[in-house]
């Protein structure tokens, strides 16, 4: 289940990558050989950097990319820097909880105010609904690797520090 | 913590958990709620926070920058550009690490984002000064430094912005910063030789040691003009960039996606070495990198929050700013407080933050408010590679599978040089004025 | 107890003066119990001005002066300020802001948690480019225009230009690189603040469009408030706007001159041709008129009908 998500996740960022890409320089040559352009652009394009950041990150997770000092935990005795990791892990999936919990508080209230976005005149939400659920794949994420690292079963990607 | 400030809290809270391993996007996040908790005010605004924090359309170029260094290398521009270098400057004492400084300043003229310069020209710098003899960490330093550049050199996102906030002409801003910025790598070049005398063996194996190294029976006239040749699709990339933006074509950031483009086009078409699978790998890879540093974006952007509402840097700088009337200690104490926000904030953050308590200064004591953008902008590059918040270092680490303080350990010798660049720059504010007055 | 107030300028602007000049007569006012604390550069929103109204809508901020433009997303009947040639002057607008129009905005507004306490002005909107002076509908022709907002889009478009839409920290370099040929901006505001003259050859101030700002507070922090503070608040509120007005339309009096002084060309359009611009952007001023609500569109109109004309 969860290695079909892997490759899901990687499909859907290289699918918006693409999609981005092929926007802003169908953009710039339209505009430049042409006379016309697409106005809304530039709010299309956030979109998808949203959606690129939220599921890359869950990605980066599951590859223990997300970047940490890992200097001061390396020199404790080995029982202590599990519980270390332990508690590194569960704060941080606490924070994307927390994240993923305040975002989904911004979809709601986007949804009952009825605001717009400000090129293309959707509603906001239809944008910002990827936040919550991106934030509870990336905690998904980390906390899948959090428990691996943990049972000793080695790191899957690049170590750092 | 009882009768510290939220803000002042915060900080502390912020060390801790990077000591106990929390990785720095969310202990940046952590201790940015925790302070707005303590505050009691903020708390409902993190949504919002979080989306704009992601969503910053200045920041646009890091991914489709990202992107283009992954696909120059996978198809072999960035490797045939770097060669070429090899062959031209890669003879002086510093060997490679000369080729990794020229590279980094050419390419500073093509991007406007220093994370964006690491992950482009970072991979083949690294390999070619390990293979010249050069440690590893020493390497990802050199490229952090040399890319950091790139927000001095133009284009620069952090000028435009600058100059917005300033309002003060951003053309001549970007024209003002290019003679600083070259004094910067030069400074990098002339030091070279003395750190690389106890780092690398200093005259390697030379052109050799980076293999491949066609033509190497050639003579050295032939050798340049055929690696000229092979590097020409390369060498391209910034006339291709610097000049569609400079005709009118696209903007800095359409630049980003053009580059993109432009690596496809040559992959497939000319070098036909891009296949849809490394197509896809490249998306990919490029993807959870550039999340990884727009995670730290997005969870500073908290962290800066409550930076600004807790008036921390007013509070902090106000101070200081009273502890001399005499310009120079004033300029000493801003360049302090900007270096010592550049480790904890990206660069656009600490501007937001800064310039409305530093702008009425500079008007005050009458500086040139287009020297004290370019001094700013090489604080805020040094601010780059200054752990423990240094994006370039995020980059770096990420790339090369190195920790971050090892790279930041590295460094030191740069920061030096970096410092003599800054104090240069701040003692001889006519080198940002040569350019404009030639040009008039 | 201290109070926080965003805005979404720098601290350069008329729209800073006239919240500092807020924040100074309330506390005074108040003997200093009430402290506002100004942010600007929309700091409080993480840099997004078209989210600070919505932030003051659920009582997430307390104070917020923004232009009627950067609301809309949240309230489309705002756009009936902007709509293309709906003022001739500024006795039209002041007959609307201080009428029953600014009324019904304000009830409007109301409904989504804030309370608008008095109006200011960004100004009239104008356009500059650096290609060709603007005389006439044609002249737009084939032009790259940067623009801010939805209705601005369909108005270019009508006037056969080429909108584009561009965060402002993009534009300026946009602007002298030719990537867009010209914007469209209040002079007092924007164009002569932002040195947009350094890039741009020609202007023409056509007055097509109006944008006011307006100073609000949550209503949940004003439904907490007694009588007497109310009253202090909105005394404070009232003249902090009054002058701030007045600041801006000094400003673009002068900046007229200071264009000109920097080299820039100004075409003034007669009346004639202000007709033919007025009568080319009928088709969106139809559109937007119909998003807005006829009702609205019609108050506005009669009461600038009975404005002296
Ligand atoms: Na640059
Ligand atoms: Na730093």
């Amino acid at each position: 289940m969860l290695k079909h998500l892997d490759r899901f996740e990687a499909y859907v960022c290289a699918a918006i990558f693409l999609a981005m890409t092929a926007l802003g320089f169908a953009n710039v040559a339209v505009r430049y050989l042409t006379s016309y352009s697409f106005a809304a652009t530039q709010e299309l394009l956030l979109a998808g950097f949203l959606l690129l950041t939220v599921f890359g990150g869950a990605a980066a997770a599951r590859h223990g990319e997300h970047l940490a000092v890992t200097f001061f935990a390396d020199l404790l005795p080995a029982r202590a820097g599990w519980v270390v990791r332990a508690l590194s892990g569960a704060l941080s999936v606490l924070l994307l909880a927390l994240a993923a919990w305040y975002c989904w508080g911004l979809v709601s209230h986007q949804y009952r105010s009825g605001v717009t976005s400000s090129g293309l005149q959707i509603p906001a939400w239809y944008y910002s609904a990827g936040l919550p659920l991106g934030f509870l794949l990336i905690a998904l994420r980390m906390a899948q690797r959090t428990l691996s690292d943990l049972r000793g079963d080695g790191p899957e990607g690049t170590p750092h520090g | 913590m009882g009768d510290m400030g939220a803000g002042t809290q915060m900080l502390v809270l912020f060390g801790v958990l990077l000591v106990i391993r929390v990785p720095v996007a969310f202990a940046l996040g952590l201790s940015a709620l925790y302070a707005m908790w303590v505050m009691g005010f903020g708390l409902d605004l993190v949504g919002d926070l979080i989306a704009s924090g992601i969503a910053k359309f200045s920041l646009l170029a890091v991914p489709f920058f990202i992107l283009a260094g992954i696909l120059m290398g996978t198809a072999g521009m960035a490797d045939r550009m770097i060669r070429f270098f090899r062959v031209a400057v890669g003879g002086l004492p510093g060997g490679m690490g000369v080729v990794g400084v020229v590279v980094a300043l050419f390419w500073g003229a093509v991007s406007g984002s220093g994370p964006a310069s690491v992950a482009a020209i970072g991979p083949m710098i690294v390999r070619g000064m390990a293979d010249d003899g050069y440690p590893r960490p020493f390497a990802a330093a050199l490229v952090c430094t040399g890319a950091a550049l790139s927000i001095v050199i133009p284009p620069s996102i952090g000028l435009v912005i600058y100059g917005v906030i300033a309002e003060i002409s951003i053309g001549s801003l970007f024209i003002a910063a290019i003679l600083p910025g070259l004094l910067m790598g030069a400074m990098m070049l002339l030091a070279l030789p003395f750190v690389a005398r106890d780092r690398a063996a200093r005259k390697s194996s030379a052109l050799h040691a980076m293999a491949p190294m066609p033509y190497a029976d050639q003579t050295r006239g032939r050798q340049l003009w055929l690696s000229f040749r092979d590097a020409g699709w390369g060498l391209l990339t910034p006339v291709v960039i610097l000049g569609g933006i400079y005709l009118g074509v696209f903007t800095p950031t359409e630049a980003a996606v053009v580059a993109v483009v432009y690596a496809i086009f040559v992959g497939t078409a000319i070098y036909r070495t891009l296949t849809p699978r490394l197509l896809f790998d490249a998306l990919t890879d490029a993807a959870r990198s550039s999340a990884v540093v727009m995670m730290v974006v997005t969870f500073a952007s908290l962290f800066g929050w409550v930076v600004t509402v807790d008036d921390l840097v007013g509070t902090y700088s106000e101070g200081l700013l009273s502890v001399s009337d005499a310009p120079w200690v004033i300029l000493l104490v801003m360049a302090v407080i900007l270096l010592i926000a550049g480790m904890f904030m990206d660069a656009i953050t600490i501007m937001f933050i800064s310039l409305p308590i530093f702008l009425p200064v500079v008007r005050e004591l009458q500086w040139d408010p287009i020297w004290f953008g370019v001094f700013l902008m090489i604080t805020l590059a040094i601010g780059l590679f200054t752990p423990p918040v240094g994006i370039n270092l995020f980059v770096a680490a990420n790339i090369t599978g190195l920790s971050l303080e090892r790279i930041a350990a590295a460094a030191v010798p740069f920061l030096l040089t970096s410092a003599l660049g800054l104090m240069a720059v701040a003692l001889w504010p006519e080198v940002t004025q040569y350019l404009l007055i030639w040009m008039r | 107890e201290t109070l926080r107030l965003t805005h979404n300028t720098s601290d350069a602007t008329t729209w800073h003066k006239g919240s500092e000049r807020f924040a100074d007569l309330l506390e005074e006012a108040t003997e200093g119990e009430m402290e506002v604390r100004v942010f600007p550069n929309a700091e409080l929103a993480g840099g997004d001005q078209m989210k600070q109204s919505e932030m003051v809508g659920r009582g997430a901020i307390d104070f917020v002066v923004t232009s009627a433009i950067n609301v809309t997303p949240l309230v489309p009947e705002m756009a009936v300020f902007s709509l293309p040639y709906l003022y001739a002057d500024y006795a039209e607008v002041d007959a609307t802001t201080d009428g029953a129009p600014g009324e019904r905005m304000a009830e409007i507004m109301a409904d989504k948690g804030i309370v608008v306490l008095a109006w200011g002005e960004n100004g009239f909107r104008e356009v500059t480019n650096s290609v060709r002076p603007i005389t006439s509908p044609e002249d737009l022709k084939g032009l790259k225009m940067r623009v801010a907002g939805p209705m601005y889009i369909d108005v270019m478009n009508a006037l056969g230009a080429n909108p584009q839409q561009m965060q402002w920290t993009e534009t300026f370099s946009a602007l002298q690189q030719g990537v867009v040929d010209g914007q469209e901006n209040p002079i007092g505001a924007v164009i002569v603040p932002q040195r947009v003259y350094e890039v741009q050859k020609y202007i023409t101030p056509w007055h097509y469009s109006y944008d006011p700002i307006f100073l609000g507070v949550s209503q949940a922090k004003w439904d907490g408030w007694d009588e007497e503070t109310r009253a202090k608040v909105q005394a404070a509120a009232t003249e902090a706007m009054a002058f701030q007005k007045e600041e801006t339309r000094r400003a673009t009096d002068e900046g007229l001159a200071r264009l000109r002084e920097e080299g820039m060309e100004v075409y003034e359009p007669t009346p004639e041709e202000i007709q033919a611009f007025r009568d080319a952007t009928k088709d969106p001023f139809d559109l937007w008129a119909g998003k807005v609500g006829p009702e609205i569109v019609t108050l506005f109109q009669d009461t600038i009908d009975g404005a002296g004309n």
